[in-house]
């Protein structure tokens, strides 16, 4: 499982981070492949105009659109099955 | 399989756009103008800390970008929106507007013309995906000879053209398409034409102020005033204000915001006190199922053509009243929920100030009214309220949890979404009579179908004849309001959890 961690502060929450949730729990192929969690404040956001902030796998994406997100995940979530079908 | 098409409120909803990141940074800009103490000629400086690249972004001028902006911190201000090309700098007319008390006037919504891209109004054009077939079934179906083959393609002289669509229903290819201005096509009304000049225009004899045109224009060209700046100063001033919260407030700021955690959060950017809309609700379903009762019981009034028609929406109610004055009567006169909440806070404390927070643009319209703004001082968005919550620097998912918010029925909770209120009223009304008998009832969210059904109804085409008519101008409920931060689905399950904790599933008659 891909764990994948999105900002729910309220400036992450104002700035399109409740349409990056939308878009991960609507689509069942990412939602199968990733552990989600609801972060508090990751505080990151504050450095210039980042929000949205996600992080994969601990790595940090910020200014987050839905479809880069997707795009991301879908891109892992492909070549961890490829991986395993080895 | 296409996916299906999309009524033209729901395409952008739920997708965070340039449009909305803009209108949602003006509003943070300016409260945090206000929280900071700024001097009044700051605000001159917004459109440039707003746009910062010296590049244009989203439109073809930076200039053009910045001055879409200025527009809109006027509105943010409460102010007035300048003629079109008149030289308006915003610190000629902020000082007035950095007040306490309410100074945001008629019209409420309007057109930022500098923005609007003169969208044609309606047309049908032919794409590329024109093969130019043999049949060509667009040319002889067109009762106009508007349609001809030029140069092996389909061609519409838009000059002749009556817009049937008749073309459009035969193209075996799906080639000729359908083009309306995004905000007309959202307005139920019809209260949106074009100037002499192509721009947007609001018929404001028309218009209800329900605020579906600002979120459904794709430039951003449409915005309405804003009160949070005469908010902020009420409390900074030592004002006891006090929020009402409407129904659909939770879920609203993000999935690890509980109800009590706004309760904290609010009390932290300095309200008194917090009230639920949905206890004022519950007054209206009370009061709404005995006029049901009253009606049941004499159904023969005005030859049986009577029914109950729901108060809470006031675009609802105002386009009703417009569209059908001689049912206007039916429309019950009861307070609406945010003003019975309001009501009940002043009683309590005759000094209160009132804030009503919730997704409606239609409720500041309300606020028009010296009956309403009686009870009611000052109305913002969830959206504006977000922008308070960042400019004071206090987040809702980060605060403690206070004490439970509030104690009103399921019924009264579960109202922003579509249908429940008819469904409140007709729980109400079974327990007053103490019978499970159906009451012929009927509802419809958006305006354009409420006027599709009270033509309906005049027209004797529902039968039986409904007695309770319940109308929301917002699509699926004032979960879909112009003003609401969550996404429909998520707002809605969000509603439908926090009414199933209610203590009671009905109000409790006093």
């Amino acid at each position: 499982m891909i764990q994948v961690k999105i900002c729910c502060g309220l400036e992450c929450t104002a700035r399109g981070g409740q349409e990056l949730l939308d878009t991960l729990e609507s689509d069942p192929l990412v939602l199968s492949g990733i552990s989600l969690i609801y972060e508090h404040c990751m505080d990151s956001c504050r450095n210039g105009d980042l929000a949205p902030v996600v992080t994969i796998e601990g790595t940090m994406y910020t200014s987050m659109t839905a479809d880069r997100l997707s795009d991301l995940l879908h891109e892992r979530i492909e070549a961890m099955s490829a991986i395993a079908g080895r | 399989m296409p996916l299906p098409d999309l009524d033209i409120f729901e395409k952008l909803r739920g997708i965070f756009t340039p449009v909305t990141d803009i209108r949602r940074k003006v509003l943070i800009e300016v409260a945090k103008m206000v929280t900071q103490g700024k001097e009044t000629d700051y605000v001159e400086t917004l459109p440039y800390t707003i746009i910062r690249k010296n590049t244009p972004t989203y439109r073809e001028s930076v200039f053009r970008e910045r001055a879409v902006v200025r527009e809109r911190v006027r509105l943010a201000l409460g102010l007035d929106l300048k003629e079109f090309g008149a030289h308006a700098p915003i610190i000629d007319d902020a000082g007035p507007a950095l007040v306490s008390n309410k100074v945001i006037a008629e019209p409420l919504i309007n057109i930022i013309k500098i923005g609007c891209q003169q969208c044609p109004e309606k047309s049908y054009f032919v794409s590329d995906c024109c093969m130019g077939c043999m049949a060509h079934p667009c040319v002889p179906v067109c009762p106009k000879s508007a349609v001809a083959m030029i140069g092996g393609k389909s061609f519409i002289d838009q000059g002749l053209c009556i817009k049937c669509g008749r073309c459009m229903q035969v193209c075996p290819y799906g080639a000729i398409l359908y083009r309306e201005r995004p905000c007309a096509s959202a307005c139920g009304v019809g209260a949106i034409r074009s100037d002499a000049e192509g721009f947007a225009d609001i018929d404001y004899e028309v218009c209800v102020s329900c605020g579906l045109c600002i979120v459904s224009c794709p430039f951003g060209a449409i915005g309405e005033k804003s009160e949070i700046v005469q908010v902020l100063l009420s409390i900074k001033k030592g004002d006891r204000v006090y929020a009402e919260l409407a129904p659909s407030f939770v879920g609203q700021f993000g999935p690890l915001v509980k109800p009590e955690n706004i309760k904290k959060a609010l009390s932290l950017i300095g309200f008194t006190g917090i009230a639920e809309v949905a206890n004022g609700a519950d007054l209206a379903i009370i009061d709404e199922s005995r006029k049901l009762q009253s009606l049941v019981a004499d159904i023969s009034i005005d030859g049986g053509c009577a029914f109950v028609g729901t108060s809470c929406c006031p675009s609802w109610v105002l386009a009703a009243r417009r569209a059908h004055p001689d049912m206007a009567r039916y429309i019950s006169d009861s307070y609406t929920p945010m003003v019975e909440t309001a009501r009940r806070i002043k009683e309590a404390d005759e000094g209160a100030r009132v804030v009503f927070i919730g997704p409606c643009v239609s409720k500041k319209m309300e606020c028009f009214n010296p009956l309403v703004s009686e009870f009611v001082d000052f109305v913002i968005t969830f959206e504006e309220l977000a922008a308070l919550f960042l400019a004071k620097n206090v987040d809702p998912s980060g605060v403690s949890e206070e004490e439970s918010i509030g104690t009103a029925s399921a019924a009264g909770r579960s109202y922003p979404v579509a249908g429940n209120v008819i469904q409140a009223i007709l729980g109400q009304y079974r327990k007053n009579v103490n019978s499970s008998a159906d009451i012929p009832h009927a509802s419809a969210d958006t305006l354009k179908d409420c006027l599709d059904l009270l033509n309906k109804i005049e027209k004797k085409r529902i039968v039986p004849q409904p007695l309770l008519v319940a109308g929301m101008a917002c699509p699926h409920g004032c979960i879909g309001g112009p003003g609401t931060l969550a996404p429909l689905n998520r707002a809605k399950a969000e509603v439908e959890a926090f009414a199933k904790k209610a203590p009671f599933q009905l109000p409790i008659v006093e």
